[in-house]
């Protein structure tokens, strides 16, 4: 019988790769029985499912910027560069 | 032959979307501002490529890509130590008891798609890959964002087994999910 611990792992490898199928009859017996860790699969998928998503929020949010300073100073490399 | 905005431009014109991406990626001010440098001194070097048949700002990001995965590649092999073949885990230690079973509360996270239009929760989610130790960063970075393959990510990370990796991702998400958990969905976040 498989514990939360283990069970939890094998929730974040079926994300990675097909179970055997001793693995997801173990799965699915102790998530039957579970319902933390029904909560805590579900949420590993909705994670898992969203998380693409999180680059394009953060850029476009336009929060963080290159600082006067760094910009002056790649500037005058760009003007010493030989071109 | 396509023509390139003045290079002295380029730190107001682009500066800040390379920054934003290179920040996202390494998590790391100081060096997000020297790849932002990189590229734009490599593209210097390399204008007469320019083929122009994408926007001057995709060419320069195309080059800030390579150089922020040398970069990462480098300072995966400075540091010394593998995580993953670590037998415990900090976080592990902490959620479950010494058989193995939940020693925190796993509360349901009610309707959890009505964060995602919120700005603040990406905010939340991304400060939470920001807390991570810096490896396990990059490994969320190159699976969950990049959506590599594991035999690609071992090899960039120089993991010698797709086992190693595997617990590593599982480590990863226990402290991703903990994280939102305390931060935003559960009862004490709120």
């Amino acid at each position: 019988m498989l514990n939360c611990k283990q069970t939890t792992d094998l929730i974040s490898h079926s994300l990675e790769h097909t179970l055997t199928l001793r693995q997801q009859l173990g799965l699915k017996l102790h998530l039957l029985m579970c319902h933390l860790c029904r909560n805590y699969a579900h949420q590993l998928r909705f994670l898992h499912r969203i998380a693409p998503s999180l680059n394009a929020h953060i850029e476009a949010q336009h929060e963080q910027t290159l600082s006067a300073t760094a910009k002056a100073k790649i500037r005058a490399k760009i003007k010493d560069h030989p071109h | 032959m396509p023509t390139l905005t003045d290079p002295n431009l380029w730190p107001d014109l682009y500066g800040d979307a390379l920054y934003r991406h290179a920040l996202f990626r390494l998590r790391d001010p100081m060096a997000a501002e020297e790849m932002v440098q990189e590229t734009f001194l490599a593209a210097l070097q390399g204008r007469d490529r320019f083929a122009g048949n994408s926007a001057e700002k995709t060419w320069l990001i195309g080059i800030l890509k390579h150089k922020i995965i040398d970069h990462l590649r480098k300072t995966i092999r400075e540091r010394p130590h593998n995580e993953a073949s670590q037998p415990f885990d900090e976080m592990e230690e902490s959620c479950f008891d010494d058989s193995g079973h939940w020693q925190i509360k796993v509360g349901r996270w009610s309707n959890p798609d009505n964060a995602l239009d919120n700005e603040q929760f990406w905010r939340t989610l991304n400060d939470c890959v920001s807390r991570l130790p810096p490896r396990m960063a990059t490994l969320f970075i190159l699976r969950e964002i990049d959506g590599l393959e594991s035999e690609a990510i071992c090899q960039e990370m120089a993991l010698s087994s797709t086992n190693n990796l595997w617990t590593m991702l599982s480590r990863m998400r226990l402290r991703l999910r903990q994280c939102l958990e305390l931060n935003w969905f559960g009862d004490g976040a709120k």
